[in-house]
């Protein structure tokens, strides 16, 4: 049995060349492109992954405009047998639903699907530099119905298993994985190869195969915008209300230390924050807006634990969930559930960091996390909260959550 | 070193003609044996392979260009789409002292730009390399040629750098073995102190009897000024302040560029004494000349880079080929004394090397004898007529400049010759530093104290500059400087001339760390490294090695 090494690649521009158009998206055609960064640590895997399996075929799937075959012709150049892309004007304003979607079909088009009777591995990147979500892979994952792992750093084939290291809050998780399975890679393992002279000739000759929607049967309101659920209300760009602080020049150790310590001394180092503005007026958004709700208001957080502790994040999360929870007024309340073995006392700080209940969860076999162990509570204890879901938080988007009315 | 074996083969390719380096050169060489083979129906392979992440990325040069050579080159077509920048149409020199200057009311001999264009030649390089593809020549850019294939003595081909190994050279999980490439011949056109081209000349002893090669290092920046500041296709150069004419040689230049944008530098030759001299500063300080803050002011720096090139000239010129091989443009030391131009004797050196390596393929004669007709075409083209007059002009200067301007006049009406001494020899440049207790001149900080505080805004210290260079290097590889002997650098270097590398180098990769008991030790920051290769040649008792780092590391020039 032949294993087929497929990695998903998608290229971005340069992040110090990345510019936010007027439309509030991502203007892409000034700068720069590469690899993403998570992405090239994926086809890594992939070539490393043949290492072990010297018959495996690496193929490299993209969605994109004709100019990412530049960066298909790189990972051809590192060593991959084949590339696809999808590419059709028809993508365009496609979020990740819609990508993870299409990105599927392709995979299904190309012969891959939980049924193959032959062994496949998809990897991917964690996460894209300009989009930032880290939805795709798991996207990919749940419309093909095959097994998922995120946050792998590097990973191993028996033929048949994955095992693959996880990286957890506080140290890493060995997972064993029937194939086919989907991974996404975190750019922590092993860097990716410079291809070298013979490889890059290789690809001169190599031909990447462009497919369109059509080609791949994929019904047209699925995809673009029409396809996609997501609405960005608005993007905003991050203006820092101080100055920014010198905190010490020069071209080396010495003159850099004795600088610092000067200015500390002379006071040059002390940030100077402006007053906090005034709560604005709260704006509507300018498109409509639907309340399914029907009167069910509440705000779920999981509060993570490691080592016996709430992990930081958890509790950061709360101040953003206890501030939403007051901007939506009418009683909506903070529930935050709590899971492992013997974690009741920790209920109280969660109480104390702002939330207003906490569903605790305690049993031997939870001391550690598992994925589906864990994921299947959720489901079951929402019964509990009586459908009063409203905005799931998880604490490992801590950048920027997305309103998504429910 | 690699001495041929074909055992492992299975990273082996192969091609008729092989090219390194992608300046003006090797892509003359390229584009030019590809029309002789088409002229003779023949399908040969030609293959270039290029250091920077893209043709381009590691050009820099001022540039003027005299034209005559590419449009021998290329067809009309071609030629007139070259995205030169503008046409020279004010050219202009002055003396400067530290706040005058003196408008000259003439060119100085061999300096006159009539008709001249003024160009980005990282520009021209990119646009020379798709007309090269478009002629089926394969161009790589981004791969390192660190070593040379020899077969029974002889150059066989090149070996790309190895990558993925750790700084003891270590293989890493993602280790990729360098390409072996197999070639009937090979065209080095490694630009100024090619380090293949170094090794070439030891081992056939090719620059035996002649002067050694003598370099200067140039400094240059590319700004945006305010409308209005300057014309597009006008030209000054400068002499001058901040250097002193009896010990540093060389001077400023300032084009005007379409869109108000100004490329301007300093180049220094390299045989000054003062071993704490510092060329990149120097030019901080030409940039608070009046004349040039005033252009500058409210603009802004665009980016930074800095380059030797050679000045030996004839009579420093190595042969230039030999079995299986040819050096070509810089590699070979053809500039154009005293207008430093160096890039139509690039093209032309590169299509002779064209025409002879053509030949001796189709007559299967790639032995030095089939390769000599190189040095005919040379001597009987523009390369020999406009070198040979000025052949010792550079050296005249090595005693400073007025001496050098009273033994250049003797040679203006002798046709170059030197009727009382003879052709002037040079001395290398790493022996013309003076050890700091020997020097007796002002050190360059304290001739310069009051203008070595940089403003960041027309004056930039060398991290900052570097910045501008937009130099990387993987942090994961062999460092591509090495100190060829650690004791006789802390006793020499370090100890007689207080590492001269850390002033000199122009972007801050040099530092002399001294520790609670005053031991003195070298730290090297490879990752700012710009490719100038001064250290290489400065150095005192030749303390430092330059070898290339991974292919497309380095500075990623757009216009320089
Ligand atoms: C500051 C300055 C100002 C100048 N002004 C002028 C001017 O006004 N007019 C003029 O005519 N000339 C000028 N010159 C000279 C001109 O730039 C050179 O003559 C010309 O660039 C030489 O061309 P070349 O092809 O030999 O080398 P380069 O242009 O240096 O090209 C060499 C190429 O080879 C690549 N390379 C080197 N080693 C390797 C390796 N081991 N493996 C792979 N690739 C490699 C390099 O990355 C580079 O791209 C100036 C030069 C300088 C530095
Ligand atoms: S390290 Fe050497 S080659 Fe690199 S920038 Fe400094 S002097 Fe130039």
């Amino acid at each position: 049995m032949a294993l087929t090494i497929i990695s998903l690649m998608k290229q971005v521009p340069l992040p110090s060349e990345m510019r936010m158009g007027e439309d509030g998206l991502m203007d892409r055609t000034k700068a720069k492109s590469i690899i993403n960064i998570d992405c090239s640590f994926a086809l890594e895997a992939g070539l490393q992954l043949k290492k072990e399996h010297p018959d495996a075929k690496l193929i490299v799937c993209s969605m994109g405009p004709p100019s990412f075959e530049v960066s298909l012709k790189k990972a051809l150049a590192m060593g991959y047998d084949e590339a696809y892309l999808l590419s059709d004007r028809k993508l365009g304003g496609s979020d990740t639903y819609a990508t993870g979607l299409a990105l599927s079909k392709l995979l299904e088009h190309l012969g891959f699907s939980k049924k193959s009777k032959e062994p496949f591995v998809i990897v991917a990147g964690r996460q894209t530099s300009d989009g930032d979500t880290a939805h795709v892979p798991s996207q990919v994952a749940e419309n093909m119905g095959i097994p998922q792992a995120t946050f792998i750093e590097t990973l191993e084939s028996d033929g048949e298993h994955i095992v693959a290291k996880r990286i957890i809050e506080g140290g890493y998780q060995m997972m064993r994985l029937p194939m086919p399975c989907a991974l996404s890679l975190t750019p922590t393992g092993i860097p990716p190869r410079r291809p070298n002279l013979k490889g890059a000739m290789r690809a001169r000759h190599q031909k990447i195969t462009v497919f369109n929607v059509d080609d791949i049967g994929i019904d047209h309101s699925k995809i673009g915008l029409s396809g996609s659920p997501t609405i960005v209300a608005k993007v905003t760009n991050i203006v820092s209300d101080r100055a920014p602080v010198m905190m010490s020049e020069g071209g080396d150790a010495k003159t850099l230390v004795s600088d610092l310590i000067t200015n500390i001394e002379s006071g040059k180092t002390s940030l100077e924050t402006k007053e906090k503005k005034a709560a604005k007026a709260k704006k509507r958004p300018d498109f409509p807006e639907v309340d399914f709700r029907q009167g069910a208001r509440g705000i779920l957080t999981w509060a993570e634990i490691a080592e016996g502790e709430i992990i930081r994040p958890s509790l950061e999360l709360l101040t953003p969930a206890r501030e939403l929870a007051n901007a939506l007024g009418n009683e909506t309340k903070v529930m935050t559930l709590l899971i492992g073995d013997h974690v009741d006392a920790l209920a109280q700080t969660l109480i104390e960091y702002g939330s207003d209940e906490v569903i605790v969860v305690n049993d031997k076999r939870l001391k550690e996390y598992l994925v589906l162990p864990f994921a299947t509570i959720f489901p079951i204890s929402l019964p509990i909260l009586i459908r009063k879901l409203l905005f799931l938080l998880q604490p490992r988007q801590d950048v920027n959550w997305h309103r998504v009315l429910v | 070193m690699l001495e041929g074996d074909l055992m492992s083969d299975s990273n082996t390719v192969r091609t008729d003609l092989l090219i390194i380096g992608a300046g003006p050169a090797g892509l003359a060489a390229a584009i030019h044996a590809a029309d002789r083979f088409k002229d003779n129906a023949d399908s040969r392979k030609i293959m270039v392979i290029e250091k920077g992440k893209e043709v381009g990325s590691h050009i820099l040069s001022g540039a003027v260009l005299k034209t005559e050579a590419l449009r021998e080159l290329l067809n009309d077509e071609e030629f007139h789409a070259l995205p030169f920048d503008s046409e020279v149409m004010v050219d202009e020199t002055f003396k400067l002292s530290e706040s005058g200057s003196l408008k000259l009311p003439m060119h100085l001999p061999y300096m006159n730009n009539a008709g001249n264009q003024i160009a980005s030649l990282g520009a021209i390089c990119r646009y020379l390399a798709t007309l090269a593809e478009a002629r089926g020549v394969e161009i790589y850019s981004g791969f390192a040629v660190d070593d040379i294939w020899y077969e029974e003595g002889k150059v066989v081909g090149v070996k790309t750098k190895d990558t993925g190994v750790d700084h003891q050279g270590k293989r890493l999980k993602n280790f990729q073995e360098g390409t072996k490439v197999r070639a009937d011949i090979t065209i080095f056109a490694e630009g100024s102190h090619g380090s293949l081209a170094q090794k070439l000349l030891k081992r056939f002893d090719l620059d035996g009897g002649k002067n050694p090669q003598i370099y200067s290092l140039g400094i240059k920046e590319l700004w945006s000024v305010p409308q209005g500041r300057i014309e597009a296709g006008t030209l000054y150069h400068t002499f001058g302040y901040p250097l002193r004419s009896d010990e540093e040689f060389g001077g400023g230049f300032i084009y005007g560029l379409q869109d108000n944008k100004v490329a301007l530098g300093l180049v220094v030759g390299l045989d000054y004494a003062d071993p704490t001299f510092d060329i990149h500063a120097a030019m901080q300080v030409w940039k608070q000349h009046p004349k040039i803050a005033d252009l500058l002011k409210d603009g802004s720096l665009m980016e930074y880079g800095a380059k030797t090139l050679p000045e030996g000239g004839y009579l420093s010129m190595p042969k230039l080929y030999d079995d299986n091989f040819m050096i070509v443009g810089y590699s070979a030391g053809l500039v154009a004394m005293p207008a430093l131009k160096g890039v139509h004797l690039a093209v032309t050196s590169g299509m002779c090397a064209a025409k002879t390596a053509v030949v001796a393929l189709f007559k299967k004669d790639t032995t030095s004898a089939g390769l000599s007709r190189y040095a005919e075409l040379i001597e009987a083209s523009r390369i020999h007529e406009e070198l040979y007059a000025v052949r010792n002009f550079r050296q005249s200067f090595q005693g400073g400049l007025f001496q050098g301007a009273m033994k250049f006049g003797v040679q203006l009406l002798s046709r170059g010759s030197c009727p009382f001494s003879g052709d002037l020899k040079t001395e290398p440049d790493e022996t013309t530093l003076q050890p700091l207790s020997e020097y007796r001149g002002v050190p360059f900080k304290e001739r310069f104290a009051e203008k070595l505080h940089f403003d960041k805004k027309l004056t930039f210290d060398k991290v900052t500059s570097v910045f501008y260079s937009k130099a990387m290097h993987d942090e994961e590889q062999v460092p591509h400087l090495h100190i060829n002997d650690l004791e006789r650098f802390k006793r020499i270097n370090i100890g007689q001339y207080g590492a001269p590398c850390q002033y000199f180098c122009p972007a801050e990769v040099y530092e002399l760390h001294v520790d609670k008991e005053g031991d003195k030790t070298l730290r090297i920051h490879a990752e700012n490294c710009v490719h100038c290769k001064t250290c290489d040649i400065k150095s005192p008792a030749n303390g430092i090695t330059w070898s290339v780092p991974y292919g497309g590391d380095g500075p990623d020039y757009d216009y320089m």
